[in-house]
């Protein structure tokens, strides 16, 4: 006989998923405005309307807020990165066009890209979703011999850099169209492949958007 | 008509500023000697004799503290690399010498590493000179057709961005010896110089280290550790 699962277990999980979920949206509409850094509890809880009590329940600090944040969003791009269908068998291609289309995302989305660009990405956070396919694909690039041999680590901070870069540049003001795209080929150029693959490559017209899931924290800012 | 100021308002301006530049120049004291992740605000009042009250009227917190000791500590460090380097006609060769004596000046002073690291990055603040410098090297370089033809953003971030993630990776873990000339090899690969001439330029002998400031937040810290 199936095992009877009391309701209540189940609605308190959902309960408890939309409070988290309510928490972090407010962290994130804060983000966007001034530096995460400058964001205290007193904020989030008149942003979200919660007791003081409450927030303590889900997060121990400000910080660990924006450490969940920062690993839910990853996760959630990366789910949706994967639903554009980019050819897989290039990896110079399908690096350079991930890296492309998640730059697009991320400045269409200002609230995210703003976030974004404050993460402390680099300090040992790389495990992040968001970063693994483009790890993976340097390291098949590397040893299919496209690009130069180098530690992993320098090319990962190579492109992860420029595109980090590059979305701070293009928050600040609009600049000349197709700005992702010189970014990512100069990344390539330093990865090591020749400028006129690099040029190709990079310029290749990408026919989909990365579209935001309807649902969890980004579908909150769709709506 | 010129307004007038009453002198008192001047000296109290200029008060706060010397307090907070006692706080910066005790941040980097305790930083120096533990975590800086462990530092408390606590700790730095006690340290700087200040109140809570004064603390916050110079500091958002904690945060701001670390982000402008890093800042004035990554200027000084600068203002000294830039004077030792020796003149050269090579945009190229200038521009990875920089970025080379200021990754082994860092790397083997651990402690200051890690406080520079804290700098808030992607940034086009005003205030860290190094910025300034890259920025006018990238110009020319696009200029004198050394680098691509790219918007200078880019370029500047290249170089900036090498710079600060490897001395993270550097003082985190130990890499093989040729870490660093791979790292710029590629950097300058990514500004658009010939394979052949940034192997050339990546490996170049080097001249001695600048010695670091004697005075300022670094002649400090450096009087600490010693």
């Amino acid at each position: 006989m199936r095992k009877v699962q009391d309701h209540r277990v189940r609605v308190a999980a959902e309960r408890r998923e939309e409070m988290r979920n309510c928490l972090l949206f407010s962290a994130m509409s804060l983000a966007s405005d001034k530096s995460i850094h400058d964001i205290d509890v007193e904020e989030i809880i008149a942003h979200a309307q919660v007791s003081r009590g409450t927030f303590y329940k889900y997060y121990a600090s400000v910080p660990r807020l924006f450490e969940d944040l920062a690993a839910q969003l990853s996760e959630d791009i990366s789910r949706a990165t994967e639903t554009v269908r980019i050819p897989r068998d290039d990896k110079s291609m399908h690096l350079a066009s991930t890296a492309r289309l998640i730059m697009r995302l991320l400045v269409d989305v200002p609230v995210l890209g703003k976030l974004f660009i404050q993460l402390p990405w680099l300090n040992q956070n790389s495990s992040l979703d968001a970063f693994q396919t483009l790890r993976r694909d340097i390291e098949q690039g590397i040893k299919e011999g496209l690009f130069e041999k180098l530690p992993v680590a320098i090319g990962l901070n190579l492109m992860i850099g420029s595109m980090i870069g590059g979305i701070h540049t293009m928050l600040l003001k609009p600049p000349s169209k197709g700005y992702e795209d010189k970014v990512v080929r100069q990344a390539l150029v330093g990865l090591g492949l020749d400028a006129k693959a690099a040029d190709k490559i990079s310029t290749t017209p990408l026919t989909n958007k990365i579209a935001l899931p309807t649902t969890g924290i980004l579908g909150k800012i769709a709506r | 008509m010129a307004k007038i100021i009453h002198h008192l308002f001047t000296d109290e301006e200029k008060a706060l500023r010397n307090t907070k530049d006692r706080i910066v120049s005790d941040f980097a004291t305790l930083a120096s000697k533990k975590n800086i992740e462990s530092i408390s605000v606590e700790t730095v009042l006690i340290k700087a004799e200040v109140s809570r009250g004064t603390f916050y009227k110079c500091f958002h917190g904690l945060e701001s503290l670390s982000q402008q000791t890093a800042k004035r500590i990554t200027n000084e460090v600068f203002t000294q690399v830039k004077q030792s380097v020796q003149p050269t006609s090579d945009i190229a060769i200038l521009v990875a010498t920089k970025t080379r004596l200021g990754i082994r000046l860092l790397v083997g002073i651990p402690t200051l590493a890690k406080i520079i690291l804290k700098i808030q990055w992607p940034s086009h603040d005003s205030k860290l000179k190094i910025l300034q410098d890259i920025k006018k090297d990238v110009e020319e370089g696009i200029k004198q057709g050394r680098f691509s033809d790219i918007p200078s953003s880019i370029g500047v971030n290249l170089i900036f961005n090498t710079l600060r993630t490897v001395i993270q990776e550097m003082i985190l873990e130990t890499y093989p010896k040729d870490f660093e000339n791979q790292a710029i090899y590629q950097m300058l690969l990514g500004l658009g110089v010939d394979a052949g001439s940034a192997r050339e330029i990546s490996k170049m002998p080097l001249s001695d280290l600048p010695p670091l400031p004697q005075k300022g937040i670094v002649g400090k810290v450096m009087r600490l550790i010693a």
